[in-house]
């Protein structure tokens, strides 16, 4: 094939499909940050798959049929649902989107020192928090099980900053814990509280980061909207 | 025999500076169809170091890849997905996936969500472009390059 035939398959199948499938309705989300948020309804889909095939948990939607992410983040707000999380017939932990957990340098610092309700970077945010049950307002870091962050963008060094900061406010790094898993994600963690923290990523240079988040026990996924 | 075989490989074959005028027109043409945004983030976080068919090939495979991310068709496939693990307290299936606003933008946009499995139809452009990175691939650079996979000689 040569140059100009190859020029005009690229102007006929741009013109020809694009267009003619334009959404009337207006959409306030544009399709950038859809993209992003059905990335992160993705690997929510693909975490509450592990937790019920490899960890055995039953998981249920705590009011209604539809699933809830959110733009904004903030604390846990129960007026809305999370999904509720099983062992046999026991609640053992909810699973919440787009929301803030107190950090370790707000509860570490003097009550005397810091803002008594915690504001700007006393609190993080994480795509999908799976914590204790029945947490109101932003989960602690010992009641958190499992952090998710899901990053449908090119693989940069901002991003690996980013998780190891989140790291490092969620717990310390210390001697094998056991997690309160028994198989999925992982039984022990070295982090102290016992935390797990994964990093989802759309792009497979995730996985040149690896060893830093070995090292700080954060796993890195690469996994694709398939 | 062998050189008319030759002959005819050469002429299918473009050059390292024909496949670099490809990559911007491919790029003109994304743009002038609506999707600058979409060509932009590709160029800056992909392909910004590439060039020649290495360049082209890559545009059209993460073109490929947000396409079907942002393709309305794909929202049916995680809900499937997430009413394969999660059950509802009424027995009925999961039936949308939105985003909450924040309080400020509810009272902007009248609503207090919206749904995000609504969206363009991107499934035969999605298809086009599948056969567009095939014939692609047919088409092999053909310019001798430098030590180290360098620039061309001229």
């Amino acid at each position: 094939m040569d140059l100009a035939s190859l020029k005009n398959e690229i102007v006929n199948m741009l013109q020809e499909s694009v267009g003619a499938s334009e959404y009337s309705d207006y959409q306030v989300i544009k399709d950038d940050e859809k993209a992003g948020k059905l990335y992160e309804a993705y690997v929510l889909a693909s975490v509450c798959s592990s937790l019920k095939n490899k960890e055995g948990l039953r998981l249920e939607l705590s009011v209604g049929e539809k699933i809830y992410l959110k733009r904004g983040t903030g604390p846990i707000n129960r007026a809305y649902p999370c999904i509720e999380a099983y062992r046999d017939d026991e609640l053992v932990a909810e699973i919440w989107t787009d929301v803030c957990f107190i950090s370790q340098s707000y509860l570490r610092t003097s009550k005397y020192l810091r803002s008594t309700t915690p504001q700007y970077g006393d609190y993080h945010e994480l795509d999908i928090l799976m914590v204790e049950p029945n947490v109101d307002s932003y989960p602690l870091p010992e009641q958190i099980w499992l952090g998710v962050e899901c990053k449908n963008t090119g693989m940069r060094k901002g991003i690996l900053k980013e998780i190891l900061g989140i790291r490092r406010e969620l717990s310390f790094i210390s001697e094998s814990r056991n997690t309160k898993f028994k198989k999925w994600p992982q039984t022990e963690a070295r982090s102290n509280p016992p935390c797990c923290l994964m990093l989802y990523s759309s792009d497979e240079a995730v996985e040149k980061y690896r060893d830093s988040g070995n090292f700080y026990d954060i796993k890195f996924i690469h996994q694709e909207i398939e | 025999m062998q050189v008319s075989l030759a002959l005819n490989l050469l002429e299918e074959t473009l050059t390292k500076d024909e496949f670099d005028e490809l990559y911007l027109f491919l790029r003109q043409e994304v743009s002038a169809a609506g999707l600058s945004q979409v060509d932009q983030v590709i160029d800056m976080e992909f392909t910004r170091n590439l060039d020649g068919k290495e360049s082209v090939e890559r545009y059209t495979e993460c073109l490929l890849k947000m396409l079907k991310e942002r393709n309305s068709k794909i929202g049916d496939s995680i809900l499937d997905l997430l009413n394969y693990s999660i059950n509802t307290k009424s027995g009925k299936p999961i039936k949308d996936i939105e985003v909450l606003f924040s309080q400020e933008e509810s009272k902007r946009y009248s609503k207090q969500s919206e749904n995000i499995r609504k969206g363009k139809d991107y499934s035969d452009l999605i298809s086009r472009i599948e056969i567009f990175n095939y014939k692609l691939s047919q088409a092999p650079e053909n310019t001798p390059r430098g030590p180290n996979n360098g620039p061309g000689f001229p």
